[in-house]
Parts: C-alpha cells; structure tokens; sequence
C-alpha cells in the first residue's frame, strides 16, 4: 500500500475517523490505534519484515529503559554499543552485504585472484534506512542525556513505525514527535485544513510532475548513447525535477497526514532550487536527513571547530556515508562525496556567506547576481543527480562523454520528446517561485484568496488530477533508500 | 472538527456527482452491468477486446495479427478470397500482446481458426521496453502473461489508472453521442473495414516528416539484442498455433523508403532483422512461413503510398493482402 493507491484511499479515511472517535479516551487508545494502522499498512507491502521493525524498535526502547538511571559509564557504553550493532547490524546485513562482497570480489580480480564468494541476493526491507535512523537517534539522544527514556512502549513503537512517515521519511527525531505522542492531541481547524493541502500539492509534485517526467527521463538514460548534448542536458534537468517531485511530494503527503492526526513535524524540503550556494541546498534538501547527518556524524567527528583540513575531512566523511546511505552502489558513494567536494572551496574561504532567509524576499524577482548563483549551484546540483541517477559509474561518465563529444545534433536528433515534460519542470517551478516565501509548503500561499478562487484551484488541481494523471507507478524514488 | 468534516464533505459532493457520471458512462466498461451509453473506448487493448466480444457471430476463421502497420490490412479482399477474417492488432504490438491475443481468441472465438496472418515489425522483440501499459490494463489479455517472462508477477491493472481513464472517457463518449462524431484523435473506426483498397485514391507521401524518422531512430537507439522473454512468447505463440492446426503467415510490415533509409543508415535496424530472420531460420517452426515486405518494393508496391512514415496506404495494404493469400494458395 503506497499513498498513491486505492487501498490507501480506504485506509486512511478509516484511520483518521476511529482515531479522532477515540479523542476522549486516554491518548494512549490513539496510539494504540496508530501503531496497529502502522503495522498493518507495512505488512501490507510484506508482513515478512515486520519483525525487523519490530526488533528495531525493540531493541531500542530496552536500551532506552537500560540508560535510565544508568550512570556507570562503562554501562552505558555496553548498553549503546548493542543498540549501534543491532541497528547498523540488520541494516548492514540487508542493504550492503551483497554489495561489499560483489566489490570484495572483484576487488580480487583486479589482483588476478577468483573468489568463489556468493551475494545472498537479499531484498532490502522497505524504510529500512529510515525508521533505524530514527530509532537509532533516539538511543543517541538519550545516551547523551539530551532526552528522557520514556516508559510508555505503545508510545515508542507507534513513534517508530508512524505510517506516514515509514517508507521514506522524514526522519523525525524523538525529541519533536515521540514527545508528541507521549500528549493528548487536540484537532485544529486550520491544522487540518493545511494538511490536506499539504497533501494535495504533494499528490500534484508526484503524479502530475515527477510520474509524468518518469518516462521521458529513463528514455533519455536508457538511450544516452545515440542522444546529443542538449537532450542529455534536458533529460538532467527533468531528472533533478522529477527527484525533487518525488520526494517533496512524498513528503508533502506524508507531513499532512500527520497534520491531519494532529502531528507537527517539520519540513523537510524548503525551495532547494532557488538556493544561492551548496551550503544553503543542503540546508534546505532533506532536511531532516541532512540534520541527522550533522547532528549525529560531523559534529561528533569534530564539526568545523578543529581546522580547516579536518573540516575538511569531516565533510568528505559525512557526505561519503550519507551517500552510502542512500544504497549500496558506487554511483551514491560517488555522489556523496562529489557534494563533499562542493564544500571545499566554501570552507577555504575566510568568511564564507551564510544565505539564511529565502532569496529575494522582498522582491519578485531575483537579482541578476543571485539568478547567476541559483543556476550555478543548480548545474552542480544537476552534476550530482547524473551519479545519483545512473546505474553505474560507467554509464554516468559515458553519459558526460556523450554531452561533450556530441553537443548539438539538430538535424539527426528527435527534441520534440523532450518539450511537454520541459513544460510542465517549467510551470512547477515558478510556482515553487511565487510559494517560496511560505514556511511548510508551496499551497500556503493560497490560504488567504477568496474562498471560491481557492476552492476553484482546489478543484481544478483535483480534477486535473484524476483526468490526466500519471498512475501506475506508485513506488516513489526514495524507497528504495 | 464538525465544521471540518461539513466544509469536506460539501467539496466531496461534485466529485462524487462527477464519480456517479463517469459509472454510468462507464466508457471503458469496467464496472458490472448496467451503461448509460454504449461503450466508447481509446483504440486501446480493451476497445479491440471490447468490439471482438460484441461481435454476434464470432465466427472467424483467419486472424490478422500485429501493430498499428497491420492494422491498416482490411479484411474485404479476404472475405472475397471466402475467409472469414478479423483484424485484432493493436498499437505497438510486442511479441507478448499476440500471445495474449492468440489466447483470448482461441477462448473466445466459436469456430476454430485455420489462418493467421501475423505483420511482423521487429521492434516487436525489443530489449529495452517494458510490456505495453494498455495491455497490463487489459486482465482479460493480461491474465496470458506468464510470470517471471517480462513480469515478475501477473499484472494487476493499475485501478487508479483504469479510473482516471475512464473519467476522461466519460467526458469523450458523451461529446461523441452528442456532436454525433468522433473527436478524439487516437480513436480510429477504420482499421479493419472500408472500401475496396484497389479503388481507393493513393497516398503520395514523398517526403516522411524527419522528426518521426528521428523518432524511429530513437525507437532502435536502445534495441541491442532480441529479447530473450519475447522470443520465449513468440515460440509460445507459434507452438499455440501449431498445437490448434492454425497455418501462420507472417510478414515483416513495410516501412516508407525514406525511413527504411534512416534506419538502415543508423545500422541497428538492419541487424536486428538478420538477427530475426536467422532465428527463424535457425527454429524453422512448422505451419510457420515468413516473408520479408520491409519496403515496398519487395512487394512490388508504390514507394510513396504511405499514410506515414511506417503506416501503409489503402493501395500498398491491399497489395500485401493480395501477395498473402497468394502465398497461401500457393
């Protein structure tokens, strides 16, 4: 079941009425309630690796009851260390096993040596990166002392696996929604009003943008070969839109259910597009992944505060494993650390700008200065999606080939493909343009027309919707994370 | 959240009136029973499966075979010939749509069928295209797929899809009822009926638009083998035929030179048909003959009678059927 599908359609209407029903009781019956529709939406994908999700959690909220009121070091250094080797453990094992021992092997052939060693061929579990992270930050909160262990397991389990947010995220940390759960909730008008906008522009961002460019991309990749430099170009343009789609509207969906339950979280994209250097994009791409990454790898290696070459070091460090986080393909790793590269010449500058703000917040249109640094960090961003996006290194440095051995080929080449899909990243866009000053999502802007105009964007977008939709894809991107 | 649950439902009750509408339209007859109009399809899998099974004799005894290229054969000079014959190709046609094809047919059809006349067109065995959307659509095709040959599983047709199509062609089949023509341009009435070809004016396409022939080249770009799992389909196909005593006349369907031309230029095309002819040759299936028709002079027809680049016109399909059921008489 994916929020793209007719189960879903069923499913959801009935969670959220039986879980504002049970408003009266004791919170404690909404989590209950939660943690059963989280469990039955994961085994609906495969009831196999429920267990998993279950150990996860497990393990994890024992190592949590272990810590409290545990102050010998040594102890809870041991209680910790279980919960890093079983979490990285099972993660380990199902998505990288058969990948260090495919490359252990041929590895030894480059030596000249056969090795007669066999992947496992396992099948990643869905969300595995996602709910360990978000389980695992928990145990680090809590061995640091920065969180109370809590007692309530229903609480815990239901944080864990939450449905909205099982598949791909956001990694959610304990400290906003696990204390979230642990209180009553209360249904705001405006709250829920806002999710199922949320929601909509997220089924917009992924059906009516990132499915339809599906097609057009993986032609542009399964054929690059016989392609000029111009389609190439395109087809990683409309690629870097269609992972954005995909995964903000994913994310869209995913946070406005939560609002629709009553659930804060924070966002997890904000206009990355329009960012004026790298720094800012990974400040406002993934966010809650990317917090992660900083809050639990770089600073604790040592952050910027211990000279510029371990600075360095350090990025290169994070971004290698957030690549390798993302599957187990040298095509992530390169990535990861390409973008760790991006940072160098930032961090060798004496006063490196910091772009806190949205770009041109008071005006409507950018100036020419910070127009030349979004596209700039833009093309960068596009270098990056190539790695992320190609099946191996192979193919996404034949593909660069390609681009600078045979630029333009107008009178061999088909361009017309490529023009509606060109349309509609170009639409999508301004209007992340015109939405961009707004906090949680692009619809916000809309919130304060008149109520027939608004209502008559709200229907054209269903309408559209349902009449010319892309369905059957209903997988998003980021599960196979 | 009484006000909520108010403010909701009041936007639901268009939708829903608009849901109610495209049920008893229900254009595409997904849904049991009762229709307001008669059905009113895309030139999809389900139109073609949808006509066949509306058809009241279903007494056919010669099939004609593959894509939109075969589409255009019509089947009046083979009734003249004394066959009782059926045009079921449908658009891109791969080698796993005339399996289901053949399937459904010999499940349906109410006397058993003796000829088929099969337009080959060699992307039909290409290793870069997933199976058609319109045919996982289709279950009463789809249902013939055979798990782990191109699908890991038996299809289910995506719903959401199905519906979302069939709410756009509510809207259509109502326009045609009430305009009393035909408006979208994919629908095609004619492929398999319509006057004598021979008396029909000729097309004169001399020159082919170069974005389609762009197009076709595209189409190869990424043909670098003859799939396995098709070739695993048309073997399943063929040995469906021999196993029901049907005689299996397969052409390769003609391309305008010009096209024929780029392809040939380009070099995959020209390979891919060796690769084709010498596994025929290499299987030699019994009750199965072939004939390469790739341009129109191999069947002495007008370079230039073409509707498109890769579509014959009225005057070189009949020829082919001419050249075809000499074959067979012969």
């Amino acid at each position: 079941m994916t929020f793209v599908s007719i189960e879903f359609l069923a499913f959801l209407p009935v969670v959220f009425a039986i879980y504002w029903l049970l408003r009266k009781q004791h919170f404690r019956w909404q989590n209950l309630l939660l943690l059963a529709a989280s469990y039955f939406f994961y085994a609906w994908w495969d009831w196999r690796f429920l267990g998993l999700l279950i150990l996860t959690s497990l393990t994890d909220y024992l190592v949590g009851r272990g810590l409290a009121g545990e102050e010998r070091k040594g102890r809870r250094r041991l209680l910790f260390g279980i919960s890093l080797v079983i979490n990285l453990g099972v993660l380990g094992f199902f998505k990288y096993f058969d990948f260090f021992i495919g490359s252990f092997a041929e590895l030894l052939e480059l030596f000249g040596l056969r090795a007669n060693l066999h992947t496992l061929k396992l099948i990643a579990p869905l969300g595995i990166s996602f709910f360990t992270f978000k389980s695992l930050s928990y145990t680090i909160d809590v061995f640091r002392k920065k969180l109370e262990p809590t007692k309530d397991a229903i609480s815990y389990f239901a944080f864990v696996s939450f449905f909205p947010q099982l598949f791909a995220g956001p990694i959610d940390r304990a400290k906003n929604l696990l204390l979230q759960f642990q209180k009553p909730r209360v249904f705001k008008l405006d709250q829920a009003k806002d999710g199922l906008r949320q929601i909509l522009w997220g089924l917009v961002l992924k059906i009516a943008v990132a499915d339809f460019l599906g097609e057009t991309v993986n032609t542009v990749f399964l054929t690059y070969e016989h392609q000029d430099g111009l389609v190439l170009l395109t087809g990683l343009f409309l690629y870097a839109i269609q992972i954005y789609a995909d995964f903000a509207g994913y994310s869209n969906i995913a946070i406005g259910i939560g609002k629709l339950l009553g659930f804060k979280t924070f966002p997890n994209f904000s206009v990355p597009y329009f960012s004026r250097n790298i720094a800012e994009f990974w400040r406002r791409w993934h966010i809650s992944m990317m917090s992660w990454f900083r809050d639990y790898i770089f600073y604790p290696l040592g952050g910027p505060f211990r000279g510029k070459g371990r600075w360095i070091l350090y990025t290169m460090i994070t971004f290698g494993v957030s690549g390798l986080w993302h599957g187990s393909n040298w095509t992530f790793i390169f990535w990861g650390l390409l973008n760790g590269v991006y940072f160098i010449p930032l961090i060798l500058m004496k006063k490196p700008p910091q772009y806190k703000g949205v770009v041109a917040k008071k005006s409507k249109l950018p100036s020419i200065k910070e127009l030349l640094m979004m596209v700039g960090t833009f093309s960068l961003v596009m270098l990056g999606w190539l790695f992320f996006r190609s099946e191996s290194l192979g193919q996404a440095f034949g593909y660069l080939g390609q681009i600078i051995n045979n630029p333009l080929n107008w009178s061999g080449t088909n361009y017309g493909f490529l023009k509606a899909g060109v349309i509609v990243s170009v639409v999508m866009l301004l209007i992340e343009w015109l939405g961009r000053r707004n906090r949680e999502h692009t619809l916000q802007s809309i919130k304060k027309l008149p109520t027939w105009l608004r209502w008559g964007i709200y229907y054209a977008l269903v309408i559209g919707l349902m009449l010319w939709g892309t369905y059957g894809n209903a997988e998003f991107i980021y599960f196979q994370f | 959240m009484k006000i909520f649950l108010q403010r909701f439902s009041i936007f639901l009750t268009p939708l829903v009136l608009l849901g109610i509408f495209q049920l008893l339209v229900d254009p595409l007859d997904i849904y049991p029973e009762f229709q307001l109009l008669p059905p009113m399809t895309a030139s999809s899998r389900t139109e073609k499966v949808l006509n066949y099974l509306n058809e009241t004799a279903r007494d056919f005894d010669t099939l004609i075979l593959g894509s939109s290229r075969a589409m255009r054969l019509k089947v009046d000079a083979l009734t003249n010939a004394g066959y009782n014959a059926y045009n079921f190709s449908v658009h891109s046609a791969m080698a796993e749509d005339l399996y289901c094809i053949l399937n459904f047919i010999l499940e349906h059809n109410r006397t058993p069928l003796r000829w088929i006349i099969l337009g080959i067109d060699p992307e039909c065995f290409h290793n870069n295209r997933s199976v058609d959307a319109r045919l996982l659509q289709e279950h009463r095709l789809s249902g013939y797929l055979i798990d782990g040959r191109l699908v890991t599983q038996k299809p289910q047709a995506d719903q959401l899809q199905l519906i979302s199509d069939s709410f756009r062609y509510a809207f259509v089949s109502v326009w045609s009822q009430l305009a009393g023509v035909e408006k979208d341009p994919y629908i095609e009435f004619d492929s398999a009926t319509g006057e004598l070809a021979l008396l029909t004016p000729r097309y004169n396409l001399l020159e082919i638009d170069p974005l389609m022939a762009t197009s076709y080249k595209q189409r190869f770009a990424a043909y670098s083998t003859l799939d396995e799992d098709r070739l695993f389909y048309f073997d399943s196909f063929i040995r469906l035929c021999a196993d029901n005593d049907i005689k299996v006349t397969g052409f390769i369907t003609p391309l305008h030179p010009q096209l024929d031309k780029a392809l040939q230029e380009q070099g995959i095309y020209p390979k891919r048909l060796e690769e084709l002819f010498s596994y025929f040759d290499e299987v030699a299936y019994a009750g199965f003959e072939h004939v390469d028709f790739s341009t129109p002079e191999r069947f002495n027809g007008d370079d230039y009678d073409f509707k498109d680049a890769a579509h014959a016109g009225d005057y070189n399909a009949a020829l082919l059927v001419e050249k075809l059921l000499n074959m067979i008489e012969e």
